[in-house]
């Protein structure tokens, strides 16, 4: 929308950085698979550290951090997605993303087995997320994009760190 | 170029002064504030100003006690003193001039009014000097 | 500079010569010599000169004048720039919310002023504070087109006017009406706030009878029929009138009045201007007299009788009101020099304070550990603590404020309340400078009101059954506020009934909240009274409700890491003492160790610590597991059950206890060990985590690894022992 009435009083060259930053996707991998965030999502990257563990939280959510003074919780996303868990090697690293809350901006550190490159990948080369056929869409998918032959999965880390998708399983009981 | 001094207990009234002087064509150059008259006058004592806008019901020292003491300031008496008050009557005014008010300026005025007012009171300012 | 120049044309023209003699040349000569052309200055400075010798005359002085114009403004001179149409003020948001802030702050301080002057109606420096404030927003609400402020705070300053030169006393009815006045200016600021924030205004009442009120109450003082009716009026402490009764036969003048009053009020809206108020002095008097004059049985020249000097007899203390203008300085009000700041940068700047802490504590760590340090450097590092504690405190202190506002929003209530219920209160109030955190501030706002209310509700008898017991038919009733041991210490103390532990006991067993033979102590039975569902009202007021006013009261005192303490004489009356945290943001904790995990259990719910002896394990009932410390059974939790970890051992002896208190409830915390005490700094956890319960927060420690911080009734609750948790 805003883009559209940008382009129709003429060319804007903000306009145009920014759709060209929408479109900066940070490549990681989680095992075998290729994943890609916009990179106007990201805060900082920083490397594997300590993690307070957090008690009855469900083993996907692995903790907390101090990133410099800010208590952050720390999401392992291959137990998120529910692929072969990884072991955390010299390459894992956490990517701290700004997403939205309840009360505002919260960060969260999305721990990745690697974080590959930073590719450009226009709205137009984004294909819809495929029908698994099991009736059971994936909200935070956003769409699959190839580059080079390969396939990236594209997340809208918005909806995979929606609060109710992350809370932990109620043990107590 | 006219330093100003707005001496008002409320804020946001100074606040409204300050914008109604900038919409004037006025060449305004520093403008203090001072809350009540023993503020202005401790202000005074180390900054002169080209005018000043004084409001009458203060605390502490209010705008009639005020411009009586700055009568007595002999490097300071002849600033020129605009009351701004809501009180429109002719007593006073009458009263306010009698105590060396040199104009007054009824709240809630428009920045015409204060901009004539200062102007008028310039010149009489100016052909006193002679 | 053009300005100036078409100004000194314009001069010229009425003054001829003489204008190039003003002091304003120099001035205008200074500037024209940084920025204007030479000619200009050249030709300026030859005029001054003939001018100031005299030798200019008027007709080369208009010429010069015009030439100096020519050079500044090229033929064809572009017309000057009209100044941009100017914002009117009313849209102007930036005044608006001045208004707004301003406006609060002086409806505050009316409501604690009319109420101080209520209670000593000889206090002429407040009189005047309360004159001051409504002749503020007045003025501020004439530039903002709030006809209806303008109107009310112009009437209510009339009448004040009155007050302050003693032509009538502050009695009730008028306390009545002032507040009146408030609450409505009050709903006018909070529309503007919303037009501001975009958010929906609230419903503004009408002024119309409000107006009427106070008018004809201004009229009454004006033509000296008031006077009579003060004293009467001001001895009916439970009268709930918002004009007090006038003498019987000046009843229908009054009714004149009020129609005139209607009148004018309409009209002013329809025509949107300010006609009716400014009405001078004399206009007033005359449509007054006009009224009055219509009742044949009263002569006109009544009202132009000197004010009545019965006003100040019905007020024996009034001191001579001092003259208008106010010739003496009233009241020497130390002027707060103050800055606003958001609050959240002020959060931000306690956080990194925080960790400016933690980072010193390290760095002190690592000095003392490593053998070689220099001396020098070790002494450096001592001022750095000493530095960085005092900056600590001056951050804490910004979010200080004083408890006095709160002391005063509550001053009103009690005042309606005790009429209502036709009980007789003397509040006094202690302690009002005392500081404490913002945010501790705001959430004590509702816990204190409901207190009150209890106190006035179920603590203070009425007046016939405090006479039968032999007391003053006057209760009182002292909120206060006191700073001990780090720690805010607000109490509310009543003279009434007191507590009947008996009684409290019986409705607990009836209610089912306690059996038979639970063993309670006085504290804790007291405490009974903030379980929810509990009351020991036998009358249900519509304030009070149905005993849902306690349990809230304590849900918000610990939520603020707080406790209360109960002291209670039947017959005598009780207090109730509230403690609280001087800041939310900082807390001393103890660090413990559970297995591989640390977490910290805040200082003010621990209150004890013991290596437990294998003979102080109890079983019941084959599960529960209970501690016996002297005397007493309390229940045990193991921390590593709740949190599903793993400890160092089961074994109770291997382990610590940590004796656990809220709501008067102890119970024994089971950990591996204890670390240390220290100070940390408070982070709240993401939102992911609301759903654990027994955590209150995160902490960053000394060596900047994170550890929990427990919320010790969270824990006991969780599962188990709910049955004995009141």
């Amino acid at each position: 929308m805003e883009i559209q009435s940008i382009q129709t009083t003429g060319t804007n060259a903000a306009a145009a950085a920014h759709r060209g930053s929408a479109d900066k996707h940070l490549i990681f991998s989680l095992g075998k698979e290729e994943f890609g965030i916009q990179v106007l999502a990201i805060k900082e990257i920083i490397g594997m550290q300590e993690v307070t563990p957090v008690p009855k939280m469900p083993s996907h959510i692995k903790g907390v951090i101090n990133l410099r003074g800010q208590v952050i919780p720390v999401v392992d996303l291959s137990l998120k997605f529910m692929l072969t868990p990884q072991e955390y090697t010299y390459r894992t690293c956490i990517i701290v993303v700004r997403t939205r809350g309840a009360n505002g901006d919260r960060l969260i550190g999305a721990i990745a087995d690697g974080v590959s490159e930073v590719l450009t990948i226009a709205q137009g080369d984004i294909e819809d997320s495929p029908d698994f056929g099991n009736g059971n869409p994936t909200p935070y998918l956003k769409g699959i994009a190839k580059v080079h032959g390969k396939v990236k999965l594209l997340l809208d880390i918005h909806e995979v760190f929606r609060t109710d998708s992350v809370v932990g399983l109620n043990f107590s009981n | 170029m006219r330093d100003i001094l707005i001496v008002d207990d409320s804020k946001a009234m100074r606040n409204f002064l300050r914008r109604a002087l900038a919409m004037t064509s006025m060449d305004i150059g520093s403008v203090l504030e001072a809350e009540n008259g023993l503020d202005a006058l401790e202000k005074l004592e180390k900054q002169p100003v080209d005018v000043i806008f004084s409001d009458i019901n203060m605390p502490v020292m209010d705008g009639a006690v005020f411009v009586g003491e700055l009568a007595k300031m002999d490097t300071r008496r002849n600033i020129p003193v605009i009351i701004v008050s809501t009180d429109s009557s002719a007593e006073r005014k009458a009263q306010m001039q009698a105590l060396g008010a040199k104009g007054y300026i009824a709240k809630p005025f428009s920045p015409e009014a204060l901009e004539l007012e200062v102007a008028r009171l310039m010149w009489e300012a100016d052909d006193d000097e002679d | 500079m053009l300005q100036a120049v078409d100004d000194l044309a314009l001069q010229v023209m009425l003054k001829g010569a003489a204008a190039f003699r003003s002091k304003a040349m120099a001035s205008i000569l200074e500037v024209a010599r940084k920025t204007s052309p030479a000619d200009f200055v050249v030709e300026m400075e030859r005029l001054v000169k003939l001018a100031k010798a005299k030798t200019l005359t008027d007709e080369d002085a208009r010429n010069g004048a015009s030439a100096l114009q020519a050079i500044l403004a090229p033929p064809p001179a572009p017309p000057v720039p009209e100044p941009a149409a100017p914002v009117p003020f009313e849209e102007d948001a930036e005044l608006l919310n001045d208004f707004v802030l301003e406006a609060e702050e002086h409806l505050t301080s009316i409501e604690e002023r009319i109420l101080q002057l209520e209670k000593d109606p000889s206090l002429t420096e407040a009189i005047h504070a309360v004159f001051r404030s409504f002749h503020s927003i007045k003025g501020l609400a004439g530039f903002l087109g709030l006809d209806g402020v303008q109107a009310v705070a112009h009437e209510v300053e009339t009448l004040l006017d009155h007050a302050r030169n003693a032509r009538v006393s502050v009695d009730s009815a008028i306390v009545d009406l002032v507040l009146e006045a408030a609450e409505y200016l009050k709903d006018e600021v909070a529309a503007v706030q919303a037009r501001l924030s975009g958010s929906l205004p609230p419903v503004i009442r009408n002024n119309v009878s409000l107006l009427a009120s106070v008018r004809s109450v201004n009229e009454e003082v004006q033509s000296g029929r008031r006077a009579v009716a003060t004293a009467a009026a001001a001895e009916a402490a439970t009268v709930v009138a918002v004009v007090a009764p006038v003498a019987e036969p000046v009843a229908p003048v009054v009714d004149t009045a009020v129609t005139t009053a209607d009148v004018s009020e309409s009209s002013f809206h329809e025509e949107e201007e300010v006609v009716a108020f400014t009405l001078d002095q004399e206009e007033e008097d005359q449509a007054a007299a006009t009224a009055i004059a219509a009742q044949p049985a009263v002569p006109v020249e009544v009202v132009k009788a000197a004010p009545a000097p019965v006003a100040v007899v019905a007020a024996p203390k009034a001191v001579p009101a001092p003259a208008p203008s106010q010739q003496e300085p009233m009241r020497v009000e130390v002027a707060s020099t103050s800055v606003r700041v958001e609050t959240s940068k002020l959060d931000r700047l306690m956080d990194m304070v925080g960790e400016m802490v933690i980072a010193q504590s390290i760095l002190m760590n690592l000095s003392r550990a490593s053998a070689n340090v220099e001396t020098r450097m070790a002494g450096e590092l001592a001022q750095l603590a000493r530095i960085t504690t005092e900056v600590q405190r001056c951050a804490m202190s910004m979010r200080m404020m004083p408890i006095g506002p709160l002391f005063q929003k509550n001053a009103k209530m009690v005042r309606d309340l005790s009429r209502r219920n036709g009980k007789k209160v003397n509040l006094e109030l202690a302690g009002e400078s005392t500081e404490l955190d913002k945010t501790i501030a705001e959430e004590l706002a509702d816990p204190l009101l409901h207190m009150i209310r209890n106190a006035l509700d179920h603590g203070i008898e009425p007046p016939q059954e405090r006479l039968a017991v032999g007391k003053s038919e006057m209760a009182t009733l002292k909120i206060s506020a006191e700073h001990e041991a780090g720690q805010i210490v607000v109490s509310i103390s009543d003279d009434g009934r007191g507590l009947n532990p008996d009684k409290i006991r019986n409705k607990a067993l009836e209610r089912g909240l306690i059996d038979e033979n639970q063993h309670l102590s006085e504290q804790e039975i007291f405490h009974l009274i903030f379980a929810p569902g509990f009351s020991t009202a036998e009358k249900i007021t519509d304030i009070s409700g149905r005993g849902v006013g306690m349990d809230v009261v304590r849900q918000h005192v610990e939520h603020l890491r707080g406790r209360i303490l109960i002291e209670s004489e039947l017959g005598k009356g009780t207090t109730f003492y509230i403690h609280l945290p001087l800041t939310l943001a900082i807390i001393e904790g103890l660090v413990i160790v559970v297995g591989d995990h640390r977490y910290i259990i805040p200082l003010f719910s621990v209150r004890e610590m013991c290596r437990p002896t294998e003979d102080m394990l109890f079983t019941v009932q084959g599960q529960d597991e209970m501690i016996l410390m002297r005397g007493s059974l309390l229940p045990l939790v193991r921390l590593h059950r709740r949190f599903y970890i793993e400890p160092k051992s089961e074994t109770i002896t291997d382990g610590l206890l940590v004796v656990c208190e809220f709501a008067g409830k102890r119970f024994c915390l089971f950990v591996d060990d204890l670390l240390g005490r220290q100070e940390v700094v408070i982070k709240s956890l993401d939102e992911a985590f609301k759903s654990v319960r027994g955590l209150a927060g995160s902490a960053i420690l000394g060596d900047g690894r994170i550890g929990l911080i427990l919320d010790v009734a969270g824990i006991f609750s969780q599962n188990g022992f709910e049955g004995l948790a009141a």
